[in-house]
């Protein structure tokens, strides 16, 4: 399964939480990531095509996934296929979001 | 015992004679500062500073006191207000925001206020003013010919909302800097005007601005200018909260040592330059203040925006009486500016070098 971020959510992808907007991380996290990572044993996410990225946008995505205690760190960086030609900074900027929060959640 | 005869409206009349009143003493003392005018007892008149700046200490001073009066003429005293623009010289950027960003906001909670212009001597003034919408917040009909507009005033564009929704900067905007900028520079840029916007919804009206006015908390606007002028893209974005310097120090949902870390950093900065560095304590240890570490990296995205953007790129952050700025090529942690008048509120502004566009 894969998710293309710009044609499946929004081109203009920002801020953390749902109350701050409609196309926030968590919003994001909730009605396509958390969705797909139940369904697909692999979920291959495509970033090109957006306008950019905020940390709040990704953290809250990304390491949001962590906090929810679904999945560890090290299951998601297994179902996960993160995919950005245009700005491969990206791909690693999702990962330390993931290992960020494991570390904290795990003291 | 004595007993108060007087309606909420003579009790106001009174008070805004007696403001008016001091208003003049104080401009006749100080015959260079005059600011306004009172043209009679019923309505205000305000002289509009010369120029609409926020660096330089004195325009600044000029443009906050009259920003003072417009809020206390509109929502205070509720009479019909004119500004006169006649010797408005230069509009910048940074200073004419602050103006639409407050106007806006006052005819948002008071939207029957009686307000109106006298148009500027100078054109170009008076077609920012128009470009900006300014002329259409201040119920003026005067329009001139867009197609004659000057190189330097045709490329402003302006967006406000009150959500992290980066739709709501319409696609011309976007696609004009799209238009100018390399796609590393334009996704930077995106990344700092949406952390900014995130910065503004979740932290600037946390409490009152302590102004005066009062707002429903769920007003949680920003205000945006773009401008492509002289091969750079000028971005500028604000919001009329509590500024860094009152958000910073808040112990509410700060981890427990906070205010020694805060403190221990401030004490490397002189105590005249306190907001300035509070401003900068956000940038370096912001994220430390929640146990939340994923918290706090906003402001630095912001400033970071430039980073791509070559030596030629600069970045600003006025927040209350403090400023920070950084240019990649001068000095990589930033100076401070301290001011004697505060902004009450957040302007970030950005400047990158553009390829060249058609006009």
């Amino acid at each position: 399964m894969y998710i293309d971020v710009a044609r499946q959510f929004s081109r203009v992808p920002a801020g953390r939480y749902i109350a701050d907007g409609p196309y926030s991380g968590e919003a994001f996290r909730s009605k396509l990531l958390v969705p797909a990572l139940e369904s697909a044993e692999k979920v291959e996410v495509r970033f090109d095509g957006a306008r950019g990225y905020g940390s709040s946008f990704l953290e809250e995505a990304f390491g949001g996934l962590v906090r929810m205690g679904r999945w560890t760190s090290t299951q998601l960086l297994a179902k996960l296929k993160l995919v950005s030609e245009d700005d491969p900074s990206i791909c690693d900027e999702v990962i330390s979001y993931i290992a960020d929060e494991e570390s904290r959640t795990n003291g | 015992m004595p007993t108060n005869f007087k309606s909420p409206q003579v009790r106001r009349n009174i008070e805004c004679k007696r403001w008016l009143r001091r208003l003049s003493q104080k401009a006749a003392l100080r015959s260079k500062r005059r600011s306004q005018q009172i043209s009679a007892v019923g309505s205000i008149c305000l002289r509009a500073p010369k120029f609409f700046h926020l660096g330089d200490p004195k325009t600044r001073g000029r443009l906050i006191d009259f920003l003072r009066l417009l809020r206390n003429a509109i929502y205070k005293y509720r009479k019909p207000v004119k500004i006169d623009f006649k010797a408005t010289e230069r509009m910048y950027s940074c200073g004419t925001l602050l103006l639409v960003a407050e106007l806006d906001r006052l005819l948002r909670i008071v939207p029957k206020a009686d307000i109106s212009c006298r148009l500027p001597k100078n054109n170009i003034v008076h077609q920012v003013l128009q470009q900006v919408g300014l002329l259409r917040l201040l119920r003026n009909s005067a329009r001139l010919q867009e197609g004659d507009f000057d190189p330097s005033v045709k490329h402003w564009r302006f967006a406000t909302g009150s959500c992290v929704d980066a739709s709501q900067i319409s696609n011309d905007i976007w696609d004009s800097m799209e238009g100018v900028m390399t796609p590393a520079l334009n996704s930077s840029i995106y990344t700092g005007i949406t952390e900014a916007m995130t910065n503004s919804v979740n932290h600037a009206y946390v409490e009152a601005r302590q102004d005066g006015v009062a707002q429903k908390a769920t007003d949680r606007r920003w205000w945006m200018f773009s401008q492509e002028l002289d091969g750079y893209l000028h971005v500028v974005m604000c919001d009329l909260g509590i500024g860094i310097p009152r958000s910073l120090p808040r112990t509410k949902d700060a981890n427990p040592g906070w205010e020694e870390t805060l403190s221990k950093f401030l004490s490397l900065f002189a105590k005249p330059k306190r907001e300035a560095a509070m401003i900068k304590a956000a940038l370096e240890i912001g994220k430390t203040r929640t146990n939340l570490p994923h918290r706090g990296k906003g402001l630095r995205q912001i400033v970071d925006a430039i980073k791509v953007a070559g030596n030629d790129a600069e970045v600003k952050i006025y927040s209350n009486c403090g400023a920070y700025s950084m240019k990649p090529h001068v000095k990589l942690d930033g100076h401070l500016i301290q001011y004697k008048d505060s902004i009450m509120g957040t302007l970030i502004q950005w400047r990158v070098p553009v390829a060249k566009q058609e006009s």
